[in-house]
């Protein structure tokens, strides 16, 4: 089961559930395909100043310096793209092979998505839209996922995620890029939007320990009942420092 | 001049081929086989690779604490030196070609000890291992085709030269191939375990800096498979429908040492 790597973790006490309601249908409508969770993250502290790095190589192309902005909160609803939602602990069938696929592409000297998520099963599909080498190094702790050469006009790279895990994404020729990808074992997780919203689908009925992430935000847990059928709303706030 | 350095590129690869290409029948391992293994390992491994195979014997902390490549870390299950694609584990044939020839500079070669005591070696080395990277992976297709069909020529060598600038391979070992790329520093290369990797790692002008082993199939398979834990990507994809690019770049960096390799 994929675990958040250690870091700032947030006590359950501070998490403002601001709202948590069921909404009851009938068995005939949304039939047997579980319960869902649908929510928003906030945060409504003040956000740092973006971080300015120094570009290594490629001037022409990377320019001198890039801005990196991990904190990025829609201003009209406060909601914090790219945490990651996992609710853990729920049995789902092993996948070796699923029909899902998800991109990584390097364009304009940047990975995109900086923050990705993917199941375990699904092919993830390395491209290079820039015009010069990259190469995409993702690793797990001391382990390699993938170092790949990708050339300029290259073809894309697709890989098959064979492991649950948080994994760093880099490319050694330049060294400001920097991204992560988390793969997990499951179904059950999701990745705000640039509202902050999410959508988990197909939940089980039962008590549920779930996990936020926010790559400087930090970690923090909760738990979130699921209902037979319906819709759960949940929000969270990230606690102000 | 041509002549002589032809002669002896050809003597190199050959005698890479005849060196390297190691055939050997592996037993089934049994309880007496492991320990057989881990009696040879005590006596000979454990220096650099320690009690446990974390890489952290006495002679790897004092000889290569500050630089790459540490000695291996058994426990990752994952090998610079091997056949597979990059992510993945080994054949059970890489671990006994490491050991058969030994890292250039870092590691001796045990191609004296008998066969069947390296095999017994692959077998404890492999209880080492994290359980996800026990299994026996299957080596890139690139290898199973076994020899190259392209010549080495002046012009092969010229094309070499121009795939090496293609695919920018002097962004890290330079405009010279001596790893002098100009904010060396800048780059700022390490390993998986945060180790700084030198311009003399990068030296194609030196075959002792080929670790993977100097002989053109040996550079071909550092092409293919790129060295896990390092920068070296793998440029398997770059190179699909185009393998005889990949031979040309390897004559132009046999060239580079003028066929003066180990």
């Amino acid at each position: 089961m994929q675990k958040f790597p250690p870091m700032r973790l947030l006590s359950t006490a501070v998490i403002i559930v601001s709202s948590i309601m069921a909404f009851w249908v009938s068995p005939s409508f949304g039939d047997s395909v579980g319960s869902t969770i649908v929510g928003r993250v906030t945060f409504h502290g003040s956000i740092p100043p973006a971080q300015q790095l120094n570009v290594n190589k490629d001037h022409d192309i990377c320019g001198l310096t890039v801005t990196v902005q991990p904190l990025i909160v829609d201003e009209s609803t406060h909601g914090v793209r790219d945490v990651v939602i996992n609710v853990e602990g729920i049995e789902s069938p092993t996948v070796e092979r699923d029909s899902g696929v998800e991109d990584l592409t390097n364009k304009g000297c940047a990975f995109i998505p900086r923050i990705g998520v993917v199941r375990v099963g699904q092919i993830l599909n390395l491209r290079n839209e820039d015009p010069m080498l990259h190469n995409t190094h993702i690793r797990m702790g001391k382990r390699t996922f993938v170092n790949v050469a990708q050339v300029v006009d290259g073809r894309l790279i697709p890989r098959l995620v064979t492991e649950p895990g948080f994994m760093s994404v880099n490319c050694d020729k330049h060294r400001f890029m920097q991204g992560y990808l988390i793969a997990f074992d499951h179904p059950f997780f999701a990745i705000t939007d640039a509202t902050g919203q999410f959508r988990i689908e197909g939940l089980p009925p039962g008590r549920w320990k779930a996990s936020i992430w926010h790559e400087i935000l930090g970690t923090i847990q909760t738990e979130v009942t699921v209902p037979e059928r319906g819709e759960v709303s949940v929000n969270v706030e990230y606690p102000t420092p | 001049m041509l002549l002589r350095f032809h002669f002896l590129t050809v003597i190199l690869v050959i005698g890479g081929l005849l060196v390297s290409n190691v055939h050997a029948i592996q037993t089934e391992p049994t309880p007496e086989i492991i320990a057989r293994g881990k009696i040879l390992y005590d006596r000979s491994c454990i220096f650099c690779h320690g009690v446990q195979g974390k890489g952290d014997g006495p002679a790897a902390f004092f000889g290569a604490s500050y630089w790459a490549p540490r000695a291996s870390d058994f426990t990752v299950g994952q090998y610079k030196f091997r056949s597979t694609a990059s992510g993945k584990s080994h054949t059970d044939e890489d671990l006994f070609r490491i050991i058969t020839n030994g890292v250039p500079g870092y590691m001796p070669p045990f191609v004296g000890w008998p066969e069947e005591d390296r095999w017994h070696v692959v077998s404890y080395v492999k209880t080492l291992h994290s359980t996800n990277s026990r299994h026996n992976e299957k080596p890139l297709e690139t290898f199973q085709i076994g020899t190259q069909n392209v010549p080495l020529t002046v012009e092969s060598i010229e094309q070499g030269r121009q795939v090496y600038f293609k695919f920018e391979c002097d962004a890290c070992h330079g405009h010279n191939a001596r790893g002098d790329v100009p904010d060396f520093e800048a780059q700022d290369l390490k390993d998986n375990l945060g180790m700084p990797i030198r311009p003399t790692d990068l030296d194609l002008t030196n075959p002792y800096s080929f670790k993977n082993g100097a002989a053109a199939h040996d550079i071909f398979g550092t092409l293919m498979t790129g060295l896990i834990g390092t920068p070296m990507p793998s440029y398997a994809d770059a190179f699909a429908q185009h393998e005889d690019d990949a031979w040309h770049l390897v004559h132009y960096i046999l060239s580079l040492s003028q066929g003066s390799g180990p």
